[in-house]
Parts: structure tokens; sequence; C-alpha cells
């Protein structure tokens, strides 16, 4: 009975075929039609034969996935069936994947002595990225500040006894002033300093603790400030000179460098660091090596020449491969009769030698009705962070504010950012990439279209820190101590997401928990922790593979 | 060549489907098709009922869908080359007519992909891409097998292998 609608039968010529089913559907009875339709309903009859996802070549597997897709759907496809694996594990999928989702990260394991399929790196990239979006670390853990030679958590490998200002035991009281504990960190170390001549340096990855002890300089009347740490290197500068002092922290040696003008940011990166002064000269030092001034300094006397200038000194950029690559940044304003323009220009040094430049003009809010002549300035620096491992780095920083207020208003305590503005340069791509984002519990399109209502302020870097799609925002105001998170705004980036995004809001209470409302703290972000500092302790989330830390105990630990 | 693109907005051209059907069509619908817009610039011959251009790649009820797609957007304009397109690329946004089209089976829909890559028509490629990640987009895997109807057909140890790549998600 089914002759005519079998596929592998009858005359061949479709046009005949589809006239002989329609004629046999004619004869059916009214019972027999509704049997077919329910047959059909129940997808029995499979089709077989014809496309379906697994079919889709490569390319337009990419095309779905690179235009539509969120990163998780991705994943999720990954585990459908083995087929629809096999599609999403192809090399040149991953491989867009990479490119699309991270892009500079295929570049940066370019030149790995055993490489990685494409396949490894995505993976792997994505669950480093979606266990921070999610707020999802490895671990937790609250590390109160004891100054012992050897503490609970950081064991010193020297024998006690070495330094002899080392108190037995000491777990720090929080200090009387506002004044927060001065703390750096860099690759998974934490440089803290409890008194005027020691500096504490303790390893999150080996759980091992450094001394360092400087009571020499104490005595001879200079106060050090602690400004970096690497893996390497820990930088100290003389408060308001213009010297350097670099202690290695393998080889226990000091080395100094002198300035040619008042010290302003030290960008250090395992055994170099870059020093930029309040002037503008940018110089170059590594350890061994001697310190070469890169001639920045009339790269930024040029921008006053064209009715702009430069608010803050230039920000440094290593280069993550190649030595001998650095980028030097500067944010100019121009004024004119009725707009403010912010610009980001980023110089390639090549040999210590400039070979390229980039700029790139920062649009903040400009598709909305917001006029740019609201914005208020906020002259502090912007010195450039590290957003990624795979080449990108903070450049600018804008704040939508609501209500807007003017510094001196006495209303300032109700001033909340509501959204975010950044421009971003990629290194490794070297492309500019400009972002919104949003905050945690706030609808701020509502705050977009209502101009003479918000205000915008340039974010100075110690009150932000960003990490892949994250920014957080710690203590803008003396009144706002706490962090405020902000997530990327997919709808206006990306394709629209769907449905709700991970809520970083609960992650934000979280934090906030911890960090006492009458104090400041920092944060610290890159590939392997998140570093919150308050008073007492430090709050760490660990996103790496790390030996294990005192586990949190969400009462005990909280102030 | 000006001549008869002047001329041509009646031009007829014929096509054969893989499956041996002969369909007549205006000669500015199928330039859609950047495939066949370049064969017709490239070669002097016409297409005729006689000497049809062959599409070896796409059946006869695909191609009639195809050409149903490119009758309606026969007077688009040309799109925007690179990052302009790209924009326009990245919102997920069908238009009406477009979502209506694509309501059809499945096998339907990945052979209108296929053929539209095959064709190069590169706003109907887009439009089928879109409307497949319309129906990944925010679902889970089980949800996914429903929708495209496949059976999870992962071994035990493979199960244990997806769980651990999954843990990111999971609450410790």
């Amino acid at each position: 009975m089914d002759a005519p609608a079998s596929p592998n039968s009858g005359n061949p010529n479709p046009q005949y075929r589809t006239a002989a089913i329609d004629a046999f559907l004619a004869g059916l009875s009214p019972w027999e039609l509704i049997y077919l339709r329910s047959h059909f309903r129940d997808g029995r009859p499979k089709v077989g034969g014809l496309a379906s996802f697994e079919d889709l070549p490569a390319e337009l597997v990419c095309i779905t996935a690179t235009e539509h897709l969120r990163l998780e759907d991705v994943l999720n496809c990954r585990r459908v069936s083995r087929a629809w694996r096999a599609a999403w594990d192809c090399e040149a999928v991953c491989s867009a994947l990479c490119r699309y989702f991270f892009p500079g990260l295929v570049e940066i394991h370019a030149e790995d002595q055993e490489q990685a399929s494409a396949r490894d790196l995505f993976l792997q990239e994505a669950e480093q990225f979606l266990r921070r979006r999610h707020g999802n670390p490895l671990q937790k853990s609250f590390i109160v500040w004891d100054d012992a030679w050897s503490s609970e958590v950081f064991r010193n490998n020297r024998p006690e006894g070495d330094d002899e200002d080392a108190p037995q035991s000491n777990i720090l009281a929080p200090p009387q002033s506002h004044q927060s504990l001065p703390v750096v960190y860099g690759d998974g170390k934490v440089a803290w300093r409890p008194s005027n001549t020691r500096i504490i340096i303790d390893d999150l990855r080996t759980r091992q603790r450094q001394i360092c002890s400087f009571s020499q300089f104490y005595l001879s009347g200079l106060i050090l400030n602690l400004e970096s740490v690497t893996k390497d290197l820990l930088v100290l500068v003389a408060k308001g000179g213009n010297t350097v002092h670099v202690w290695h922290l393998n080889l226990e040696e000091w080395r100094r460098i002198t300035l040619p003008a008042r010290f302003s940011a030290c960008y250090a990166e395992a055994e170099r660091a870059v020093f930029v002064t309040a002037e503008s000269h940018v110089v170059s030092w590594n350890w061994g090596g001697k310190a070469l001034d890169l001639g920045a300094k009339e790269e930024a006397n040029l921008g006053v020449l064209k009715n702009s200038w430069s608010h803050n000194p230039p920000s440094i950029i290593w280069h993550p491969i190649r030595r001998s690559t650095l980028f030097i940044s500067f944010v100019y304003h121009h004024i004119g009769a009725h707009i403010c323009n912010r610009e980001v220009h980023v110089l390639k040094y090549e040999d210590g030698k400039p070979v390229k430049r980039f700029t790139e003009i920062i649009t903040c809010f400009a598709e909305t009705d917001l006029s740019l002549t609201n914005m208020s300035v906020w002259l502090t620096s912007t010195r450039c962070q590290k957003m990624n491992s795979h080449g990108l780095y903070l450049m600018a920083t804008v704040c939508l504010e609501y209500p807007p207020t003017s510094t001196f208003s006495s209303e300032i305590r109700n001033c909340r950012p509501v959204a975010v503005a950044s421009v971003a340069f990629n290194v490794l791509t070297e492309a500019f990439v400009q972002r919104h984002y949003l905050n945690a519990n706030g609808n701020p399109t509502e705050h977009f279209h209502r101009s003479e209502e918000v205000a915008m302020a340039v974010l100075s870097d110690n009150w932000r820190s960003a990490w892949g799609d994250q920014l957080i925002l710690i203590g803008q105001r003396r009144c706002d101590p706490c962090t405020r998170w902000f997530q990327v705004d997919y709808h206006s980036s990306q394709a629209e997401s769907s449905g709700p995004g991970p809520d970083i809001s609960e992650r934000q209470s979280e934090v906030n928990h911890y960090i006492d409302p009458s104090e400041r703290g920092d944060v610290f972000c890159d590939s392997g922790f998140m570093v919150f500092t308050t008073t007492i302790g430090m709050l760490v989330w660990a996103f790496c593979d790390v030996p294990e830390l005192p586990v949190l105990q969400s009462s005990a630990t909280c102030p | 060549m000006a001549d008869t693109a002047a001329a041509g907005q009646l031009e007829k051209v014929w096509l054969a489907s893989n499956d041996s059907a002969l369909i007549e069509v205006d000669r500015d619908v199928i330039e859609r098709s950047v495939l066949i817009k370049n064969l017709l610039g490239d070669t002097e011959a016409k297409s005729t009922k006689e000497t049809p251009i062959p599409i070896p790649n796409v059946n006869e009820a695909v191609l009639r869908k195809v050409l149903e797609w490119c009758e309606w957007h026969r007077n688009d304009p040309p799109q925007a080359q690179d990052e302009e397109s790209d924009a326009r690329k990245k919102s997920t946004d069908i238009d009406d007519w477009d979502q209506k089209f694509m309501q059809v089976d499945q096998e339907m829909l990945f052979e209108i992909i296929l053929a539209s890559n095959y064709l190069d028509i590169k706003p109907l490629l887009d439009v089928g891409c879109k409307t497949v990640a319309n129906m990944i987009k925010g679902k889970s895997p089980e949800e996914i097998r429903k929708t495209f109807n496949i059976t999870n057909d992962f071994t035990p140890e493979e199960e244990e292998q997806i769980r651990r790549e999954n843990e990111w998600a999971e609450d410790r």
C-alpha cells in the first residue's frame, strides 16, 4: 500500500512521484488521513539521507557559532551527541572559535614548543573564562594579615632569626587610621608592608613567604613605597623622589635606578621594568642591564601643540611574546568649542624605537542621547592594565553615573555608577576593542535616555580592575567603599544573549560581605586569582590549581 | 554584456536541478547567487531550455525554495562589504518574511543552508545560520537533542569526561 511513497521504487521522475503520492492521498478516508497525520506527528517515518547539523561543513558551523552563539551554547552543543561533538571538535572550527571568543589566544601559543591543538586551547580557555563569569573559582579563602616569620598559611624557607626585625607571631590589628595596608600583587605574589622596615611577599601558588627587610634605608631617612611585584622583582620607590630601588626575590640583591624626574608609575614583568616619570619620561630597564630612555617625553608634549593635552603620563604594555617589543599608550583630550574628545594613541616600539602608531577615539556612550559636554572630567591617571592572558589591555574607562553631581556637591553620597564604557587594545591582534559594561543590579538603559540626569567620569586605575568580561570598581568614593561588579553588555556588543545572563549581583554581595564599609581596599585580578584586600586580610578566589588554601568560613572571618 | 544587462530585466535563465527538473527563472532573480552571476558574466553562451545551467548539488524542491527567497529579495540593495555587514549580521533579528520562509522541516532548513552556501547567496546563508543558532541558543544539551531529534549516544566514559569538562557550571 505504501509502494508509491517508498523512495526506492517506482518512476525516478520526481514530478511523477509527487503526483502519485497526491493521488494516493486523495483516495484515503478521513480516518486513514488522521492515522497518517498522527503517524507523522510522532516523527515515526525517519527522514534519512537529507542534511542535518553534522553535515554542515566546518565553515558553516563556524558561521553559526561565531555570529550568533554564546560560549555556553557552544559548549552545550559539544554535549549533544558524538556526531555533534565531532562537528565542533574539528580543528578548523576550534581555531575559528578561538579567534572569535579569545582573540590573541592562537597567536600567543603560535610559538609554543609543543603546539597544543586549537581544540585544547579553546576548551582550556573557555573553562577558565566561564569559571570566572559564573563566579565559580576552584578555591575561596580568606587569609588574615599575619606578619610572623612563618604564618599558618605561608611558610618561610629560611630559618627564623635571619631577620632581627621579625616578630614572633602577630596577626595584625586593623590600623587605626583609614589608610589601608599597602599591598601590591603580581604573578600570584602578594607583597604587603606591615611596617616601614619590611615587606612580606606571600606566594599564593607555592604558599611560601619571603621577607624583605630594608631597615638600612629607613635608618637613613628614606621611606620606601611599595610599587610593584613580579615573579622575580620587588620594586620600591622613595616617597616623592626619583630613585627606584629594586630587590631581586631570588638573588636577594638590591639595585638602584635614578630617574630623570620624579617617579610616577612602574610597569614590571619578570626581570624587567619600565619606569614612567611625572614628566612623561619612559625609562626601560632590566636586571643586569642598563636603563634606557625611550624618548616618549617628546611624544607626550606633541599633543599640547595640537590643541590637545594628555592628562596623564603614558602607560606601558610589554609584548607578551617578543621581548624587544613594547607599547606606550597616551590618552589625549581635545577640547573644542562644543565637543570634548578623548583619543587613545598606542605606539609600538621595537628595540627602543617607535615603529607604528594606532589611534582610537573613545566613543563612550555616543550612540545614546548624552552630550559629551555633560561629562565631568576627573583628572586622574589612567594606567593600562591587563584584561586577559592573550594580549588585551584596558586603556581608558569612562563611567556613567546617576544622578550626576559635581565633585563639590553634598549629594555625592547618592551617586551611583550605572555603566562603564571602555577602550582596550589587543597587542597580539593589534586592534582596539570598545566595550560597554552594565552594573550587576541596575538597568542603565533607562538612564541613557535622560541625558540631563547623568554624568560621566573618567575612572582612575586604582578604582577599577577588569578581567575577562567583568569589571570591578572598588571604593569609588569615600562613602562607597564596596565593590561594584560590571558585566560586558552582550546586547550591544554581540548577538543578543538568550535567557538571563550570569547573575553577578550575588558575587557582588558575597565579596562586599567581607569589606568593612569604613575602609578602602584593593582588588587585583589575573588569570590565576582574584584578590580583594581589606584591613584585616585578603579574600582570595583561586582560578588555577594551587596547594590548598585555608577554607573559607563565612561567619568566622568576616568583619 | 552591458546591453543585455540593461534590457535584461526580463531575460530568462534555465536551470537544471540534480534530479533533472528544469526551472525557468528571471536573470536578476538568480543573480542573487554570486556563483550563477559570475558564471553568466563569464560566458557569452545563453542558458536555454536546451542548454540549462546544471546545479548538481541541489534538488528541485530545495532549488524552488531558494528561488522563492531570491524572488522576494530580488530588489534588495547589494550587500555592504566587510565591517558594515559585520555589524548588520551581529543582530539576531530576522525579518518577518524570512522568518516565515524558514519555518520548514529541519532537513529542508539544512538543505537550504547547504544550497545557499554552494550557490553563494550570503544573505540567505546568514538567515539560515541565524535560524539554526536560534534553535540552539539558551538550550540545555537535552533540549537541543529534542529540538533536532537526536539520541544521546555517548558511552558512560564519555559522559564522565563531558561532566569534567563542564565543572565550571557546577556548584562547589
